[in-house]
């Protein structure tokens, strides 16, 4: 299977020559195409800082990111603004949906730039809208939209570009049980039959427990992996008893 | 410790406040500039001949203070809303009202001190300067000096520590009748509803447009609709309420516009074109429209205000040039005289060294004259008038035209005449004058040409309204009371001393008295003449003055309307600088709040370019309408006021629409970098 995420010796340091503060330290990992992994860690175990290294917002001290077959650290700012916009999706934990477009133009961001056609845009959406169940809410404003309806709105943003990979931060952060759940399904929907590779961040076993595989850092060091075998109940036990060992200790109880 | 939060808070929004200071600044520095050139000696009592430049300056000041204390409590209130967070947790901590108000009025009056510190130790420097153009502008021989008066100082002290009382009222008000549940509310709450176009919207931004079409047309077609109107219904009440009615559909469809017009056109513009989803201004069309959803009765508002700014501006100009020009007008030439004492002043003149450029004397003949009128709305020729007029023969006024740069050719023949009115600037919107005169009851002229008076001061013409050229055997042939007038044009600009020596030398006085009656004829009346006293009831009595000169008046125009123009345009640009800095700060908070918006942006793959061209299109659709609307509205306004009163001076207006354009070009400008560097930062 291809790498679709290759990180080499990834290094990220804060501050100063004289007052330095890393935050990832000699980073090493492949994600293949089409897996759904999540990163877990205690806070302040550099996670986000990992998400943005990986999405480029933020530049590696040392080390290299390959996405997708391109070495993302040495693009021109540029280049990183299209590769952005084509290769990657985003979704965030608190939406970070523009409340001046309706949920359709909130969509068709990414899109936005390269001035698709719009028959194009419309089988897009429809498709996205579909899988998503979101047909009915394309024309609210977020305002009009409960927390989990905002959060499909911002994952079918995050999908309509048809990227390579999909991060997300901490998705279900904000959002109760039930949509938490319901996100999570489309998430895992997109995964199998889009074939899109994600890469989640999140606290919550429960969130993790959807994934194939967690890379556990603590420090700005790698701690542990783990692999789904068998049911994801099994899976969520395990993952459970690894944040027990890194010291972080359960938050969802099923 | 609070004292510190506070602050830190107060440094936070400092852009804001930089440009509020900025603007107060250059208020004060120009309150106290006028309240200094009001209490300087020298200039007032030079000038206090023709004008008490006291009370135009006086009157420029207060409005002055009243634009900038409306801009005080607007941007006040808007700092607070600014705050509103800060100031809420404040109350969920347990600081008392009293507490609170005086934590915010002590930043409020720091800030406002500076700016009253400063601004009166910039209107101290710039004051000479000031002076400089009033007295370039009055046309005066004086030098400028610095003038430091404390009596100035004093004023703009009070008047500004009045302000700030209001203000601080303001604040107090705020803090004492906002509930706690209102202070929580941190974000504003974007208004859904009128975020869509829903069809009734779409219809009141087509209203929006219809009364502005509706005002325009109006204002365009001002006399051909009081005329149709006036001729089908005889309601004169239509000259009044018709300009009203044409302000009324400006200011309404400002305010539709601003609701529902342009954010029914950014609608329509963010929608795909041409097979092709909006790109990037998709975001800054629903920015704006989103953004005037908020603020459009301010937009409104400042729309309005620079647009009667500019026409303010435009009247008075268009004022001051028509009384330029019937002054050049009445007094063409450097003396007109009786031709009986003409000998006496060029004797005068030659003792002084003066040398005479031309000296022409004309004979008149003062006779009555019947002629039909015909007024706004009338349909028929009834309207007969009898009136007494100068006779002057078609050779005689060639003669004179000589001299009179500005007065028409007149081409007659036989039994035609040239009507020459002197109110025919003003009249002739109302009266017309029918073809047929009959001229001391004896001889009928077909009038073929009316014209404004250009033959000089009619006082020295026993003050009739009208001359009526003839050809030169019709003047011979026909009775009247002659008498004479000599023009003289001196050949150089004389000093203020010469002249006033020699207007110290005669006497202005009335001369000349005549009486005359109107006799019935078979054909109609005739006037007889005499110069015996006043007999009988019936009988008129009319004097001439023996004398006119043009330095004396001209001086006295040029400096009314010099201190006009100068307070005029010295409010104006307070105006302007008000209004774009009230946009500027608001544009500046709305950037702050979209910051995250824009970081999003970055993060969804739109590059620095693209980011930067968004910022430059949403800023643009932010001072683009307002500033073109607010012009065409002026200049509209102007037009109609060209159409009330000809006049040539409307060009400053034009131009001062233009400064508006550049000023809020500028405003555009610094926004936009600013809010750049805001985003990138």
């Amino acid at each position: 299977m291809r790498n679709m995420i290759d990180v080499k010796h990834l290094t990220k340091t804060y501050g100063t020559r004289f007052n330095q503060t890393k935050v990832l330290d000699n980073l090493s990992f492949v994600v293949d195409k089409g897996e759904f992994v999540g990163i877990m860690g205690p806070s302040g175990a550099g996670k986000t800082t990992l998400m943005n290294l990986l999405s480029s917002i933020l530049r590696p001290s040392l080390g290299s990111i390959y996405i997708n077959g391109k070495d993302i650290t040495r693009m021109t700012e540029n280049r990183l603004s299209d590769f952005r916009r084509k290769e990657i999706g985003f979704i965030f934990q608190d939406f970070n949906l523009l409340d001046t477009l309706s949920a359709k133009d909130n969509i068709l961001l990414p899109l936005a730039i390269d001035r698709l056609p719009i028959a194009e845009t419309n089988q897009r959406i429809a498709q996205i809208a579909a899988l998503l169940g979101i047909e009915h809410l394309l024309d609210r404003y977020p305002e009009e939209l409960s927390v989990g309806q905002k959060q499909r709105i911002a994952a079918a943003r995050a999908i309509i570009g048809q990227p390579a990979v999909l991060f997300a931060d901490e998705p279900t952060g904000a959002l109760d049980s039930k949509a938490a759940t319901e996100l999570l399904r489309y998430l895992d929907q997109i995964n199998q039959q889009e074939k899109t590779t994600i890469l989640m961040v999140t606290h919550d076993p429960f969130t993790a427990s959807y994934c194939n595989r967690i890379l556990f850092i603590r420090d700005g060091v790698f701690f542990a992996e783990v692999t789904k075998k068998g049911s994801r109940q099994e899976f969520f036990e395990k993952i459970i008893d690894m944040q027990a060992t890194i010291g972080g200790g359960p938050r969802h109880v099923v | 410790m609070l004292f510190k939060i506070g602050w830190r808070s107060f440094l936070r929004q400092s852009r804001n406040y930089g440009v509020y200071f900025i603007c107060m600044m250059t208020a004060v520095m120009i309150f106290y500039s006028f309240s200094a050139m009001m209490n300087d000696r020298l200039l007032t009592q030079r000038v206090q001949q023709d004008i008490r430049i006291e009370g135009v300056l006086g009157f420029g000041s207060s409005i002055v203070a009243f634009v900038v204390l409306f801009f005080m409590l607007s941007a006040n209130h808007f700092f607070l809303s600014q705050r509103q967070k800060e100031i809420s947790i404040y109350r969920l901590l347990g600081l008392r009202r009293g507490r609170l108000a005086w934590l915010l009025l002590r930043e409020t009056f720091l800030l406002n001190f500076f700016s009253l510190v400063i601004g009166i130790f910039m209107g101290i420097i710039f004051s000479k300067f000031f002076s400089m153009i009033l007295i370039r502008a009055m046309g005066l021989t004086l030098t400028s000096h610095f003038f430091n008066s404390s009596r100035s100082i004093v004023t703009t002290i009070v008047v500004f520590f009045a302000a700030l009382l209001i203000l601080s009222l303001q604040v107090l008000l705020f803090v004492w009748r906002t509930p706690m549940s209102e202070t929580l509310k941190t974000d504003y709450s974007l208004p859904i509803k009128k975020m869509k176009m829903t069809p009734f919207r779409i219809l009141m931004g087509i209203l929006g447009l219809i009364l502005l079409g509706v005002g325009y047309y109006l204002s365009l077609f001002l006399k051909e609709t009081w005329q149709s109107y006036i001729t089908y219904t005889q309601d004169f009440s239509a000259i009044i309420w018709v300009p009203l009615l044409i302000l009324f559909c400006c200011i309404t469809a400002t305010y539709i516009f601003f609701d529902c017009t342009l954010p029914a056109l950014l609608n329509w513009l963010s929608q795909p074109k041409r097979r092709n989803i909006k790109g990037t201004k998709l975001i800054a069309y629903n920015n704006v429209r989103a953004y005037l959803q908020r603020t459009w009765k301010s937009f409104a508002f400042l729309t309005v205000l620079t647009a009667i700014a500019i026409s303010l501006i435009g009247g008075t100009m268009g004022m001051i040039s028509l009384n330029y020009q019937a002054t050049s007008r009445l007094y063409p030439v450097s003396y007109q005289v009786a031709e009986s004492q003409a000998q006496q002043l060029r004797e005068t003149l030659k003792d002084n060294q003066v040398q005479l450029a031309a000296d022409q004397t004309v004979t008149f003949k003062m006779t009555n004259m019947a002629v039909y009128t015909r007024y706004l709305g009338e349909t028929t020729d009834n309207n007969q008038e009898e009136v007494m007029v100068n006779l002057l023969s078609l050779s005689q006024y060639n003669q004179l035209r000589k001299l009179l740069k500005e007065s028409p050719e007149v081409k007659i023949n036989g039994q035609e005449a040239a009507l020459f009115d002197s109110e025919y600037d003003i009249t002739q919107a109302f009266r017309s004058y029918r073809d047929q005169v009959l001229v001391a009851g004896t001889a009928n002229f077909t009038l073929v040409q009316t014209e404004l008076d250009y033959l000089g001061d009619d006082s020295l013409r026993y003050a009739l309204a009208n001359v009526l050229v003839v050809s030169d055997a019709a003047f011979e042939h026909l009775d009247g009371y002659q008498y004479a007038v000599t023009y003289l044009q001196v050949q150089e600009r004389l000093s203020e001393a010469t002249h006033q020596t020699i207007s110290d030398a005669g006497k202005t006085e009335w001369i000349e008295p005549i009486t005359y009656r109107l006799v019935k004829k078979k054909n109609g009346s005739q006037a007889v003449f005499t110069t015996a006293e006043k007999e009988h009831t019936d009988q008129v009595t009319v004097y001439r003055l023996n004398r006119a000169d043009r330095f004396t008046t001209m001086r006295s125009v040029r400096r009314q309307g010099g201190i006009i123009l100068f307070v005029s345009l010295f409010v104006g640009v307070i105006v302007l600088i008000t209004t774009s800095s009230s946009l500027i700060v608001r544009q500046f908070s709305n950037t702050e709040r979209e910051k995250r918006n824009y970081q999003l942006l970055t993060k969804l793959g739109y590059s620095r370019q693209e980011i930067r061209k968004l910022i430059y299109w949403q800023n643009i659709w932010v001072f683009m309408p307002g500033t073109l609307l607010a012009i065409l509205h002026a200049v509209f306004a102007i037009n109609t006021l060209t159409q009330i009163i000809d006049s040539r001076g409307y060009w400053v207006a034009y131009l001062f629409a233009g400064a508006a354009a550049v000023v809020y070009l500028l405003a555009y400008l610094i926004t936009v970098k600013l809010s750049l560097r805001i985003i990138e930062r």
